[in-house]
């Protein structure tokens, strides 16, 4: 198992007021949101998320983790994709062009990449040694779990590597930026449950069938939790390195609440340890190897 | 006008001015150290400490209510060894005291613990957590009775020369019992409201909506109910009062120190706004200048 340096502090994040650049629905529910804020642009690493206060007021109270769908620190701007899924991203989705929202980040611990792939002002940490030559970067996304991975993509194809999508949704109605992709050259394969895109079926028929180019594959998975554990079983079979976006109820989004855990794999089972943690999506993750997290319990 | 005075005295716990905050939703400061000034407050309340690690409830530990949250995180903590190695020392070098909130299965870890933090020279105060309602032992059975609560502050206090803080609940009958029941026992100061025990049901699964299917409930929904029990018990007893529950603003923090708060907690509100407790210091400075205050003392109990 790959091991992992974990920060439970956030100590790049800051507090902004993003000015709404524009806000687009993709498809039925399916929306796009662009921010100006600077300072929180220029510090986003692929795979983190920001909160959003979506009301001054107290309904909704929370504030909601949003994946950075997309990050330019020259032009100052990020993207964030979302699901109208309840009160809070409803209102979020009736906030027009002009307004300001306050969100704060960028938070967590994102994708991990080959420490050679990145340039210096990422700083990636290499938590694994891989050598990018050899290694077939595929996205795996459920749904709205498209979100976190152009970002992730996009500093592959910089690096000149191959990359493919795997995307699997129930219906054509619900499979969003797919062009985002294809633009960058990622090679992309569809898989709807209703047949209406792509090909019939789970986005894990798409990895049974996978053509490896003679590399190894390295998964980058966001979705929900039910196809995250499938395809993190499919990979533990294969012996493929696997990441997975994992998602839970967030209160701060800064590791100080402890709603938002996870059982993480511990190794002090030989000492009678009970073999498992609570990690910290927030903090800790919300990436995470899939071979450490406790799927069942 | 002269300087405005914020130094506010609790229980024996000198601070510079009245905002602190909720245990349990400030981790062990530094998690929001990126945002706010930690030097500025008046202290620092961290997570509930206990004699050993815990790892605390199942998911879902979280739920979102009207103009509030339940809560059932259960306690997770490194425990007391770690917490003295790892978390401490890193807020040493902050200017503000440290007061940490402590929880046990018996009288007993109540006092073992209350002997072990009182050797540690960088806890300002000790807030012993007689209410969490989300654990089975060490929780809401020590609160709910004035004769445990006794019990369990009167070997903290035969254990420590700290101020001892006593975190009542709020889910009692008659919440002035409890508090002269404490004050009895030795406790310096109190602090109050915990949450309200409440619970969550989704009504498409059918099941409720936290694992633990009760947790507490924090947030502004329960201010008017920690207003007035605030001001019940200071006017049944003497000792100073760490008052919390829904304060969002500095108009809420000033409520309660009219209701008879000596210092005040941000909670929940440090989730939606990381700044909350800046902001909340500031709308008080505020607040007393336009109104003319020049010593915050002034302001506690004055709505009695």
């Amino acid at each position: 198992m790959p091991t992992q340096k974990t920060s439970s502090i956030n100590s790049s994040a800051v507090l902004a007021d993003a000015v709404i650049l524009s806000q687009e629905e993709l498809k039925a529910g399916f929306f796009r949101l662009v921010l100006a804020a600077p300072e929180l642009a220029r510090r986003c690493q692929p795979g983190q998320f920001v909160q959003v206060r979506v009301s001054d007021g107290v309904a909704p109270l929370l504030p909601r983790p949003i994946s950075i769908h997309s990050f330019d620190g020259e032009l100052g701007i990020l993207s964030l994709l979302y699901h109208v899924a309840g009160q809070g991203t409803g209102k979020l989705s009736r906030l027009p062009a002009g307004e300001s929202l306050r969100i704060w980040g960028p938070l967590g611990k994102g994708w991990s990449l080959p420490e050679n792939l990145t340039d210096g002002s990422a700083a990636m940490p290499a938590y694994v040694d891989i050598d990018k030559e050899k290694t077939l970067p595929v996205f795996v996304a459920g749904g709205i779990g498209i979100a976190p991975l152009p970002p992730l993509a996009k500093a592959w194809r910089n690096a000149g590597s191959e990359a493919l999508l795997l995307y699997g949704a129930r219906s054509a109605g619900q499979i969003v930026t797919v062009d985002e992709f294809t633009a960058m050259g990622v090679d992309v394969r569809i898989a709807t449950e209703d047949g209406s895109a792509g090909v019939t079926g789970r986005v894990t028929e798409l990895l049974k069938e996978l053509d490896r180019k003679g590399k190894e594959p390295l998964l980058y998975v966001c979705g929900p939790k039910p196809m995250l554990q499938a395809v993190a079983q499919l990979a533990d079979e294969r012996g493929w390195l696997c990441q997975v976006s994992l998602e839970e109820r967030m209160c701060c989004g800064l590791g100080a609440c402890l709603s938002c855990v996870c059982k993480k794999k511990t190794d002090d089972q030989k000492e009678g340890g009970k073999g498992w943690t609570h990690a910290k999506v927030c903090t800790d993750g919300p990436v995470f190897w899939s071979r450490e997290v406790v799927w069942n319990g | 006008m002269g300087k405005l005075n914020l130094q506010v005295n609790l229980g024996g716990l000198a601070m510079k001015n009245p905002v602190t905050t909720a245990s349990g939703t400030f981790g062990f400061g530094l998690e929001f150290a990126p945002f706010i000034d930690l030097a500025r407050l008046g202290a620092i309340v961290v997570k509930g400490t206990t004699l050993e690690p815990r790892e605390g409830n199942a998911t879902p530990r979280m739920a979102e209510t009207p103009a509030g949250m339940l809560n059932a995180i259960g306690l997770q903590n490194p425990g007391v060894d770690a917490f003295l190695r790892d978390y401490l020392p890193p807020l040493r070098e902050i200017e503000t005291p440290v007061i940490v909130n402590l929880s046990g299965n018996s009288v007993d870890d109540y006092g073992r613990l209350a002997s072990i933090l009182d050797g540690a020279d960088s806890v300002a105060a000790l807030e012993v957590n007689i209410s969490c309602p989300n654990v089975k032992q060490g929780g809401i059975q020590f609160g709910t009775l004035p004769a445990s609560a006794a019990a369990v502050t009167r070997s903290v206090r035969e254990n420590t020369k700290k101020p001892v803080i006593v975190k009542l609940s709020p889910n009692v009958t008659d919440i002035t019992e409890m508090a002269r029941a404490v004050v009895d026992a030795g406790a310096d100061a109190l602090a109050l409201i915990n949450t309200l025990l409440g619970m969550d049901i989704d009504i498409r699964t059918r099941r409720p909506v936290l694992a633990n299917i009760f947790g507490g409930l924090s947030g502004p929904a329960v201010k008017p109910v920690a207003l007035r029990m605030i001001y019940q018990v200071h006017k049944a007893v003497k000792v100073p009062i760490l008052g919390m529950g829904g304060i969002m603003n500095g108009q809420d923090a000033i409520a309660f120190l009219l209701a008879g708060a000596t210092a005040i907690a941000v909670g929940t509100a440090n989730f939606t706004n990381p700044r909350a407790t800046m902001d909340i210091l500031d709308g008080i400075g505020e607040y007393c200048i336009r109104e003319g205050v020049r010593d915050v003392n002034e302001l506690i109990g004055a709505a009695h």
